[in-house]
């Protein structure tokens, strides 16, 4: 393992390399982080690159996620660039912890390998820990390849640390297939990561010179303001997404779309919307159903908190039927996650276009081509005017 | 919409910092026998407020925050608090 400064270069990483090496891009000050399967690799890899000497940063290894969030909550108000890493049961241990540093405002960020929350006891692949601490005030983003979770950890950190935003950021991958998924990844010069990222500069922080206070007790007015403060903050963060990605594409030569990535929609009927690695094998499928005259294309959800509800319905606008990929299940809802969401925001259209929603790739299933191209079938039907069921539990079938 | 708050996060400056006086919750007080305060301090650590000071020649509860529980009364080995209640 080794970096170049002033030049590129391609590496064949898993999910979690790739991660470690956008975090060991960006230099953070302080990592704390616990070991969870499948999260293991970023933390054994920042451990080795610190070895090597090619980190300065920190790095605590402490008894518990619960933790490391609360060492990273320490080290961001004392101005420090901060970085973790878990996955599911380690997730909701940190839960109450990524709360409060989200009210404090810290810039952190953190990688999320997805997967299912116990029981029964599964360490499998899916989205059922991000979605339920999708309500924590975190920026919530997205990635469908090896390439894309380095430069969403860099791009993260970006919009972590603007001043008009100041929220932390959860970079989210699916476990297995993609943090065990092995492609080749360009990595950038740390020259371009530093000129696209320049040094973290937080105003106030914990300085023994003028002493302060960060989260005493207060009376109801402040701390409604500090929520309408954080709410709006959150907001502003779509559209910066959106130029965080030009900006990136400017000096790396990628970009993804911003908040959300269309794929062949133009003069599509029907559309697919898609979050994580299912979104390229869909790639694959909606291919397939062009190639056969069918008029259907693909949306992936990037930016999943703050939810991207304006580029949506403008996307969404002029289609015939919407098949929403869903791999949690809202309980309560009785439909996946992204539906309730979806259809929220399509609330504004005042048209009612059908949207169906497919649960699928849940506890580690797959969620192959064929299984797309069934589902792509199914809401082309109900672009037709039949009568269609509102949820299909794929895997189920 | 006017919004009060001077930080984005729920920062304070030390010396303006928003306090909750806990004495508002009292409803009797410790109320010193000077003459009788040997000074042994017992008062002082047990106090569970931590709101006790040595006034030089006897102890006293700082009322702000002394919520009345009545522990110094009950461990001052001289018999020199007597708990008043609030009118």
């Amino acid at each position: 393992m080794n970096i170049k400064s002033t030049s590129r270069e391609i590496k064949v990483l898993d999910g979690n390399r790739a991660a470690a090496y956008g975090a060991m891009l960006c230099q953070p000050d302080v990592i704390a982080a616990y070991p969870i399967t499948p999260q293991s690799e970023v933390v054994e890899t920042l451990f080795s690159f610190k070895a090597q000497g090619l980190l300065n940063a920190e790095l605590i290894e402490p008894e518990s996620e619960h933790s490391a969030m609360g060492i990273l909550r320490g080290a961001s108000i004392a101005g420090g660039r901060v970085f973790t890493a878990t996955a599911s049961q380690g997730l909701l241990f940190m839960f109450e912890n990524c709360i409060h540093v989200a009210t404090q405002r810290s810039p952190i960020v953190m990688v999320n390998v997805c997967r299912e929350v116990a029981g029964p006891h599964i360490v499998v692949s899916g989205h059922s820990d991000i979605m339920m601490t999708k309500g924590m005030g975190w920026i919530q983003l997205h990635a469908r390849s090896c390439q894309e979770i380095l430069d969403l950890v860099v791009m993260a950190y970006r919009l972590a640390e603007d001043p008009q935003i100041r929220t932390p950021v959860v970079v989210c991958y699916d476990g297995w297939f993609l943090s065990h998924l092995w492609e080749p990844v360009e990595i950038p010069a740390r020259e371009e990561v530093r000129r696209f990222l320049p040094p973290l500069e937080t105003s106030p922080k914990v300085d023994p010179e003028t002493p302060m206070v960060l989260g005493p007790w207060i009376s109801s007015r402040p701390a409604t303001e500090y929520r309408y403060k954080q709410s709006a903050a959150i907001s502003r963060a779509k559209v910066k997404f959106d130029d965080v990605d030009k900006e990136f594409r400017e000096i790396f030569g990628r970009g993804y779309g911003g908040q959300i990535e269309e794929y062949r929609t133009d003069g599509a009927d029907i559309v697919l919307l898609a979050m994580g690695s299912s979104a390229s094998t869909a790639r694959v499928a909606i291919d397939r159903k062009r190639d056969e005259g069918l008029k259907v294309g693909l949306i992936r959800i990037r930016m999943f908190r703050p939810f991207p509800k304006e580029r949506l319905v403008a996307a969404l606008r002029q289609r015939k039927a919407i098949g929403v990929l869903d791999r949690s299940v809202s309980f309560g809802w009785d439909c996946g996650d992204l539906l309730v969401d979806v259809k929220a925001a399509l609330y504004n259209l005042g048209t009612n276009i059908p949207t169906l929603n497919f649960i699928c790739g849940l506890c580690d299933s797959d969620i192959t081509t064929e299984i797309i191209e069934g589902a792509i079938d199914i809401v082309g039907q109900a672009a037709q005017g039949k009568p269609c069921e509102e949820v299909t539990w794929l895997d189920l079938e | 919409m006017r919004l009060k708050t001077e930080f984005d996060a729920p920062w304070a400056y030390s010396d303006r910092i928003l306090v909750l006086k806990t004495g508002e919750w009292r409803y009797q007080r410790p109320v010193v026998i000077v003459s009788k305060c040997c000074q042994c301090g017992v008062c002082y650590l047990f106090c569970p407020a931590g709101c006790v000071s040595d006034m030089g020649d006897h102890y006293e509860a700082n009322l702000d925050y002394c919520k009345g529980c009545g522990i110094c009364a009950r461990v001052c080995p001289a018999n020199a608090i007597e708990m008043v209640r609030e009118a």
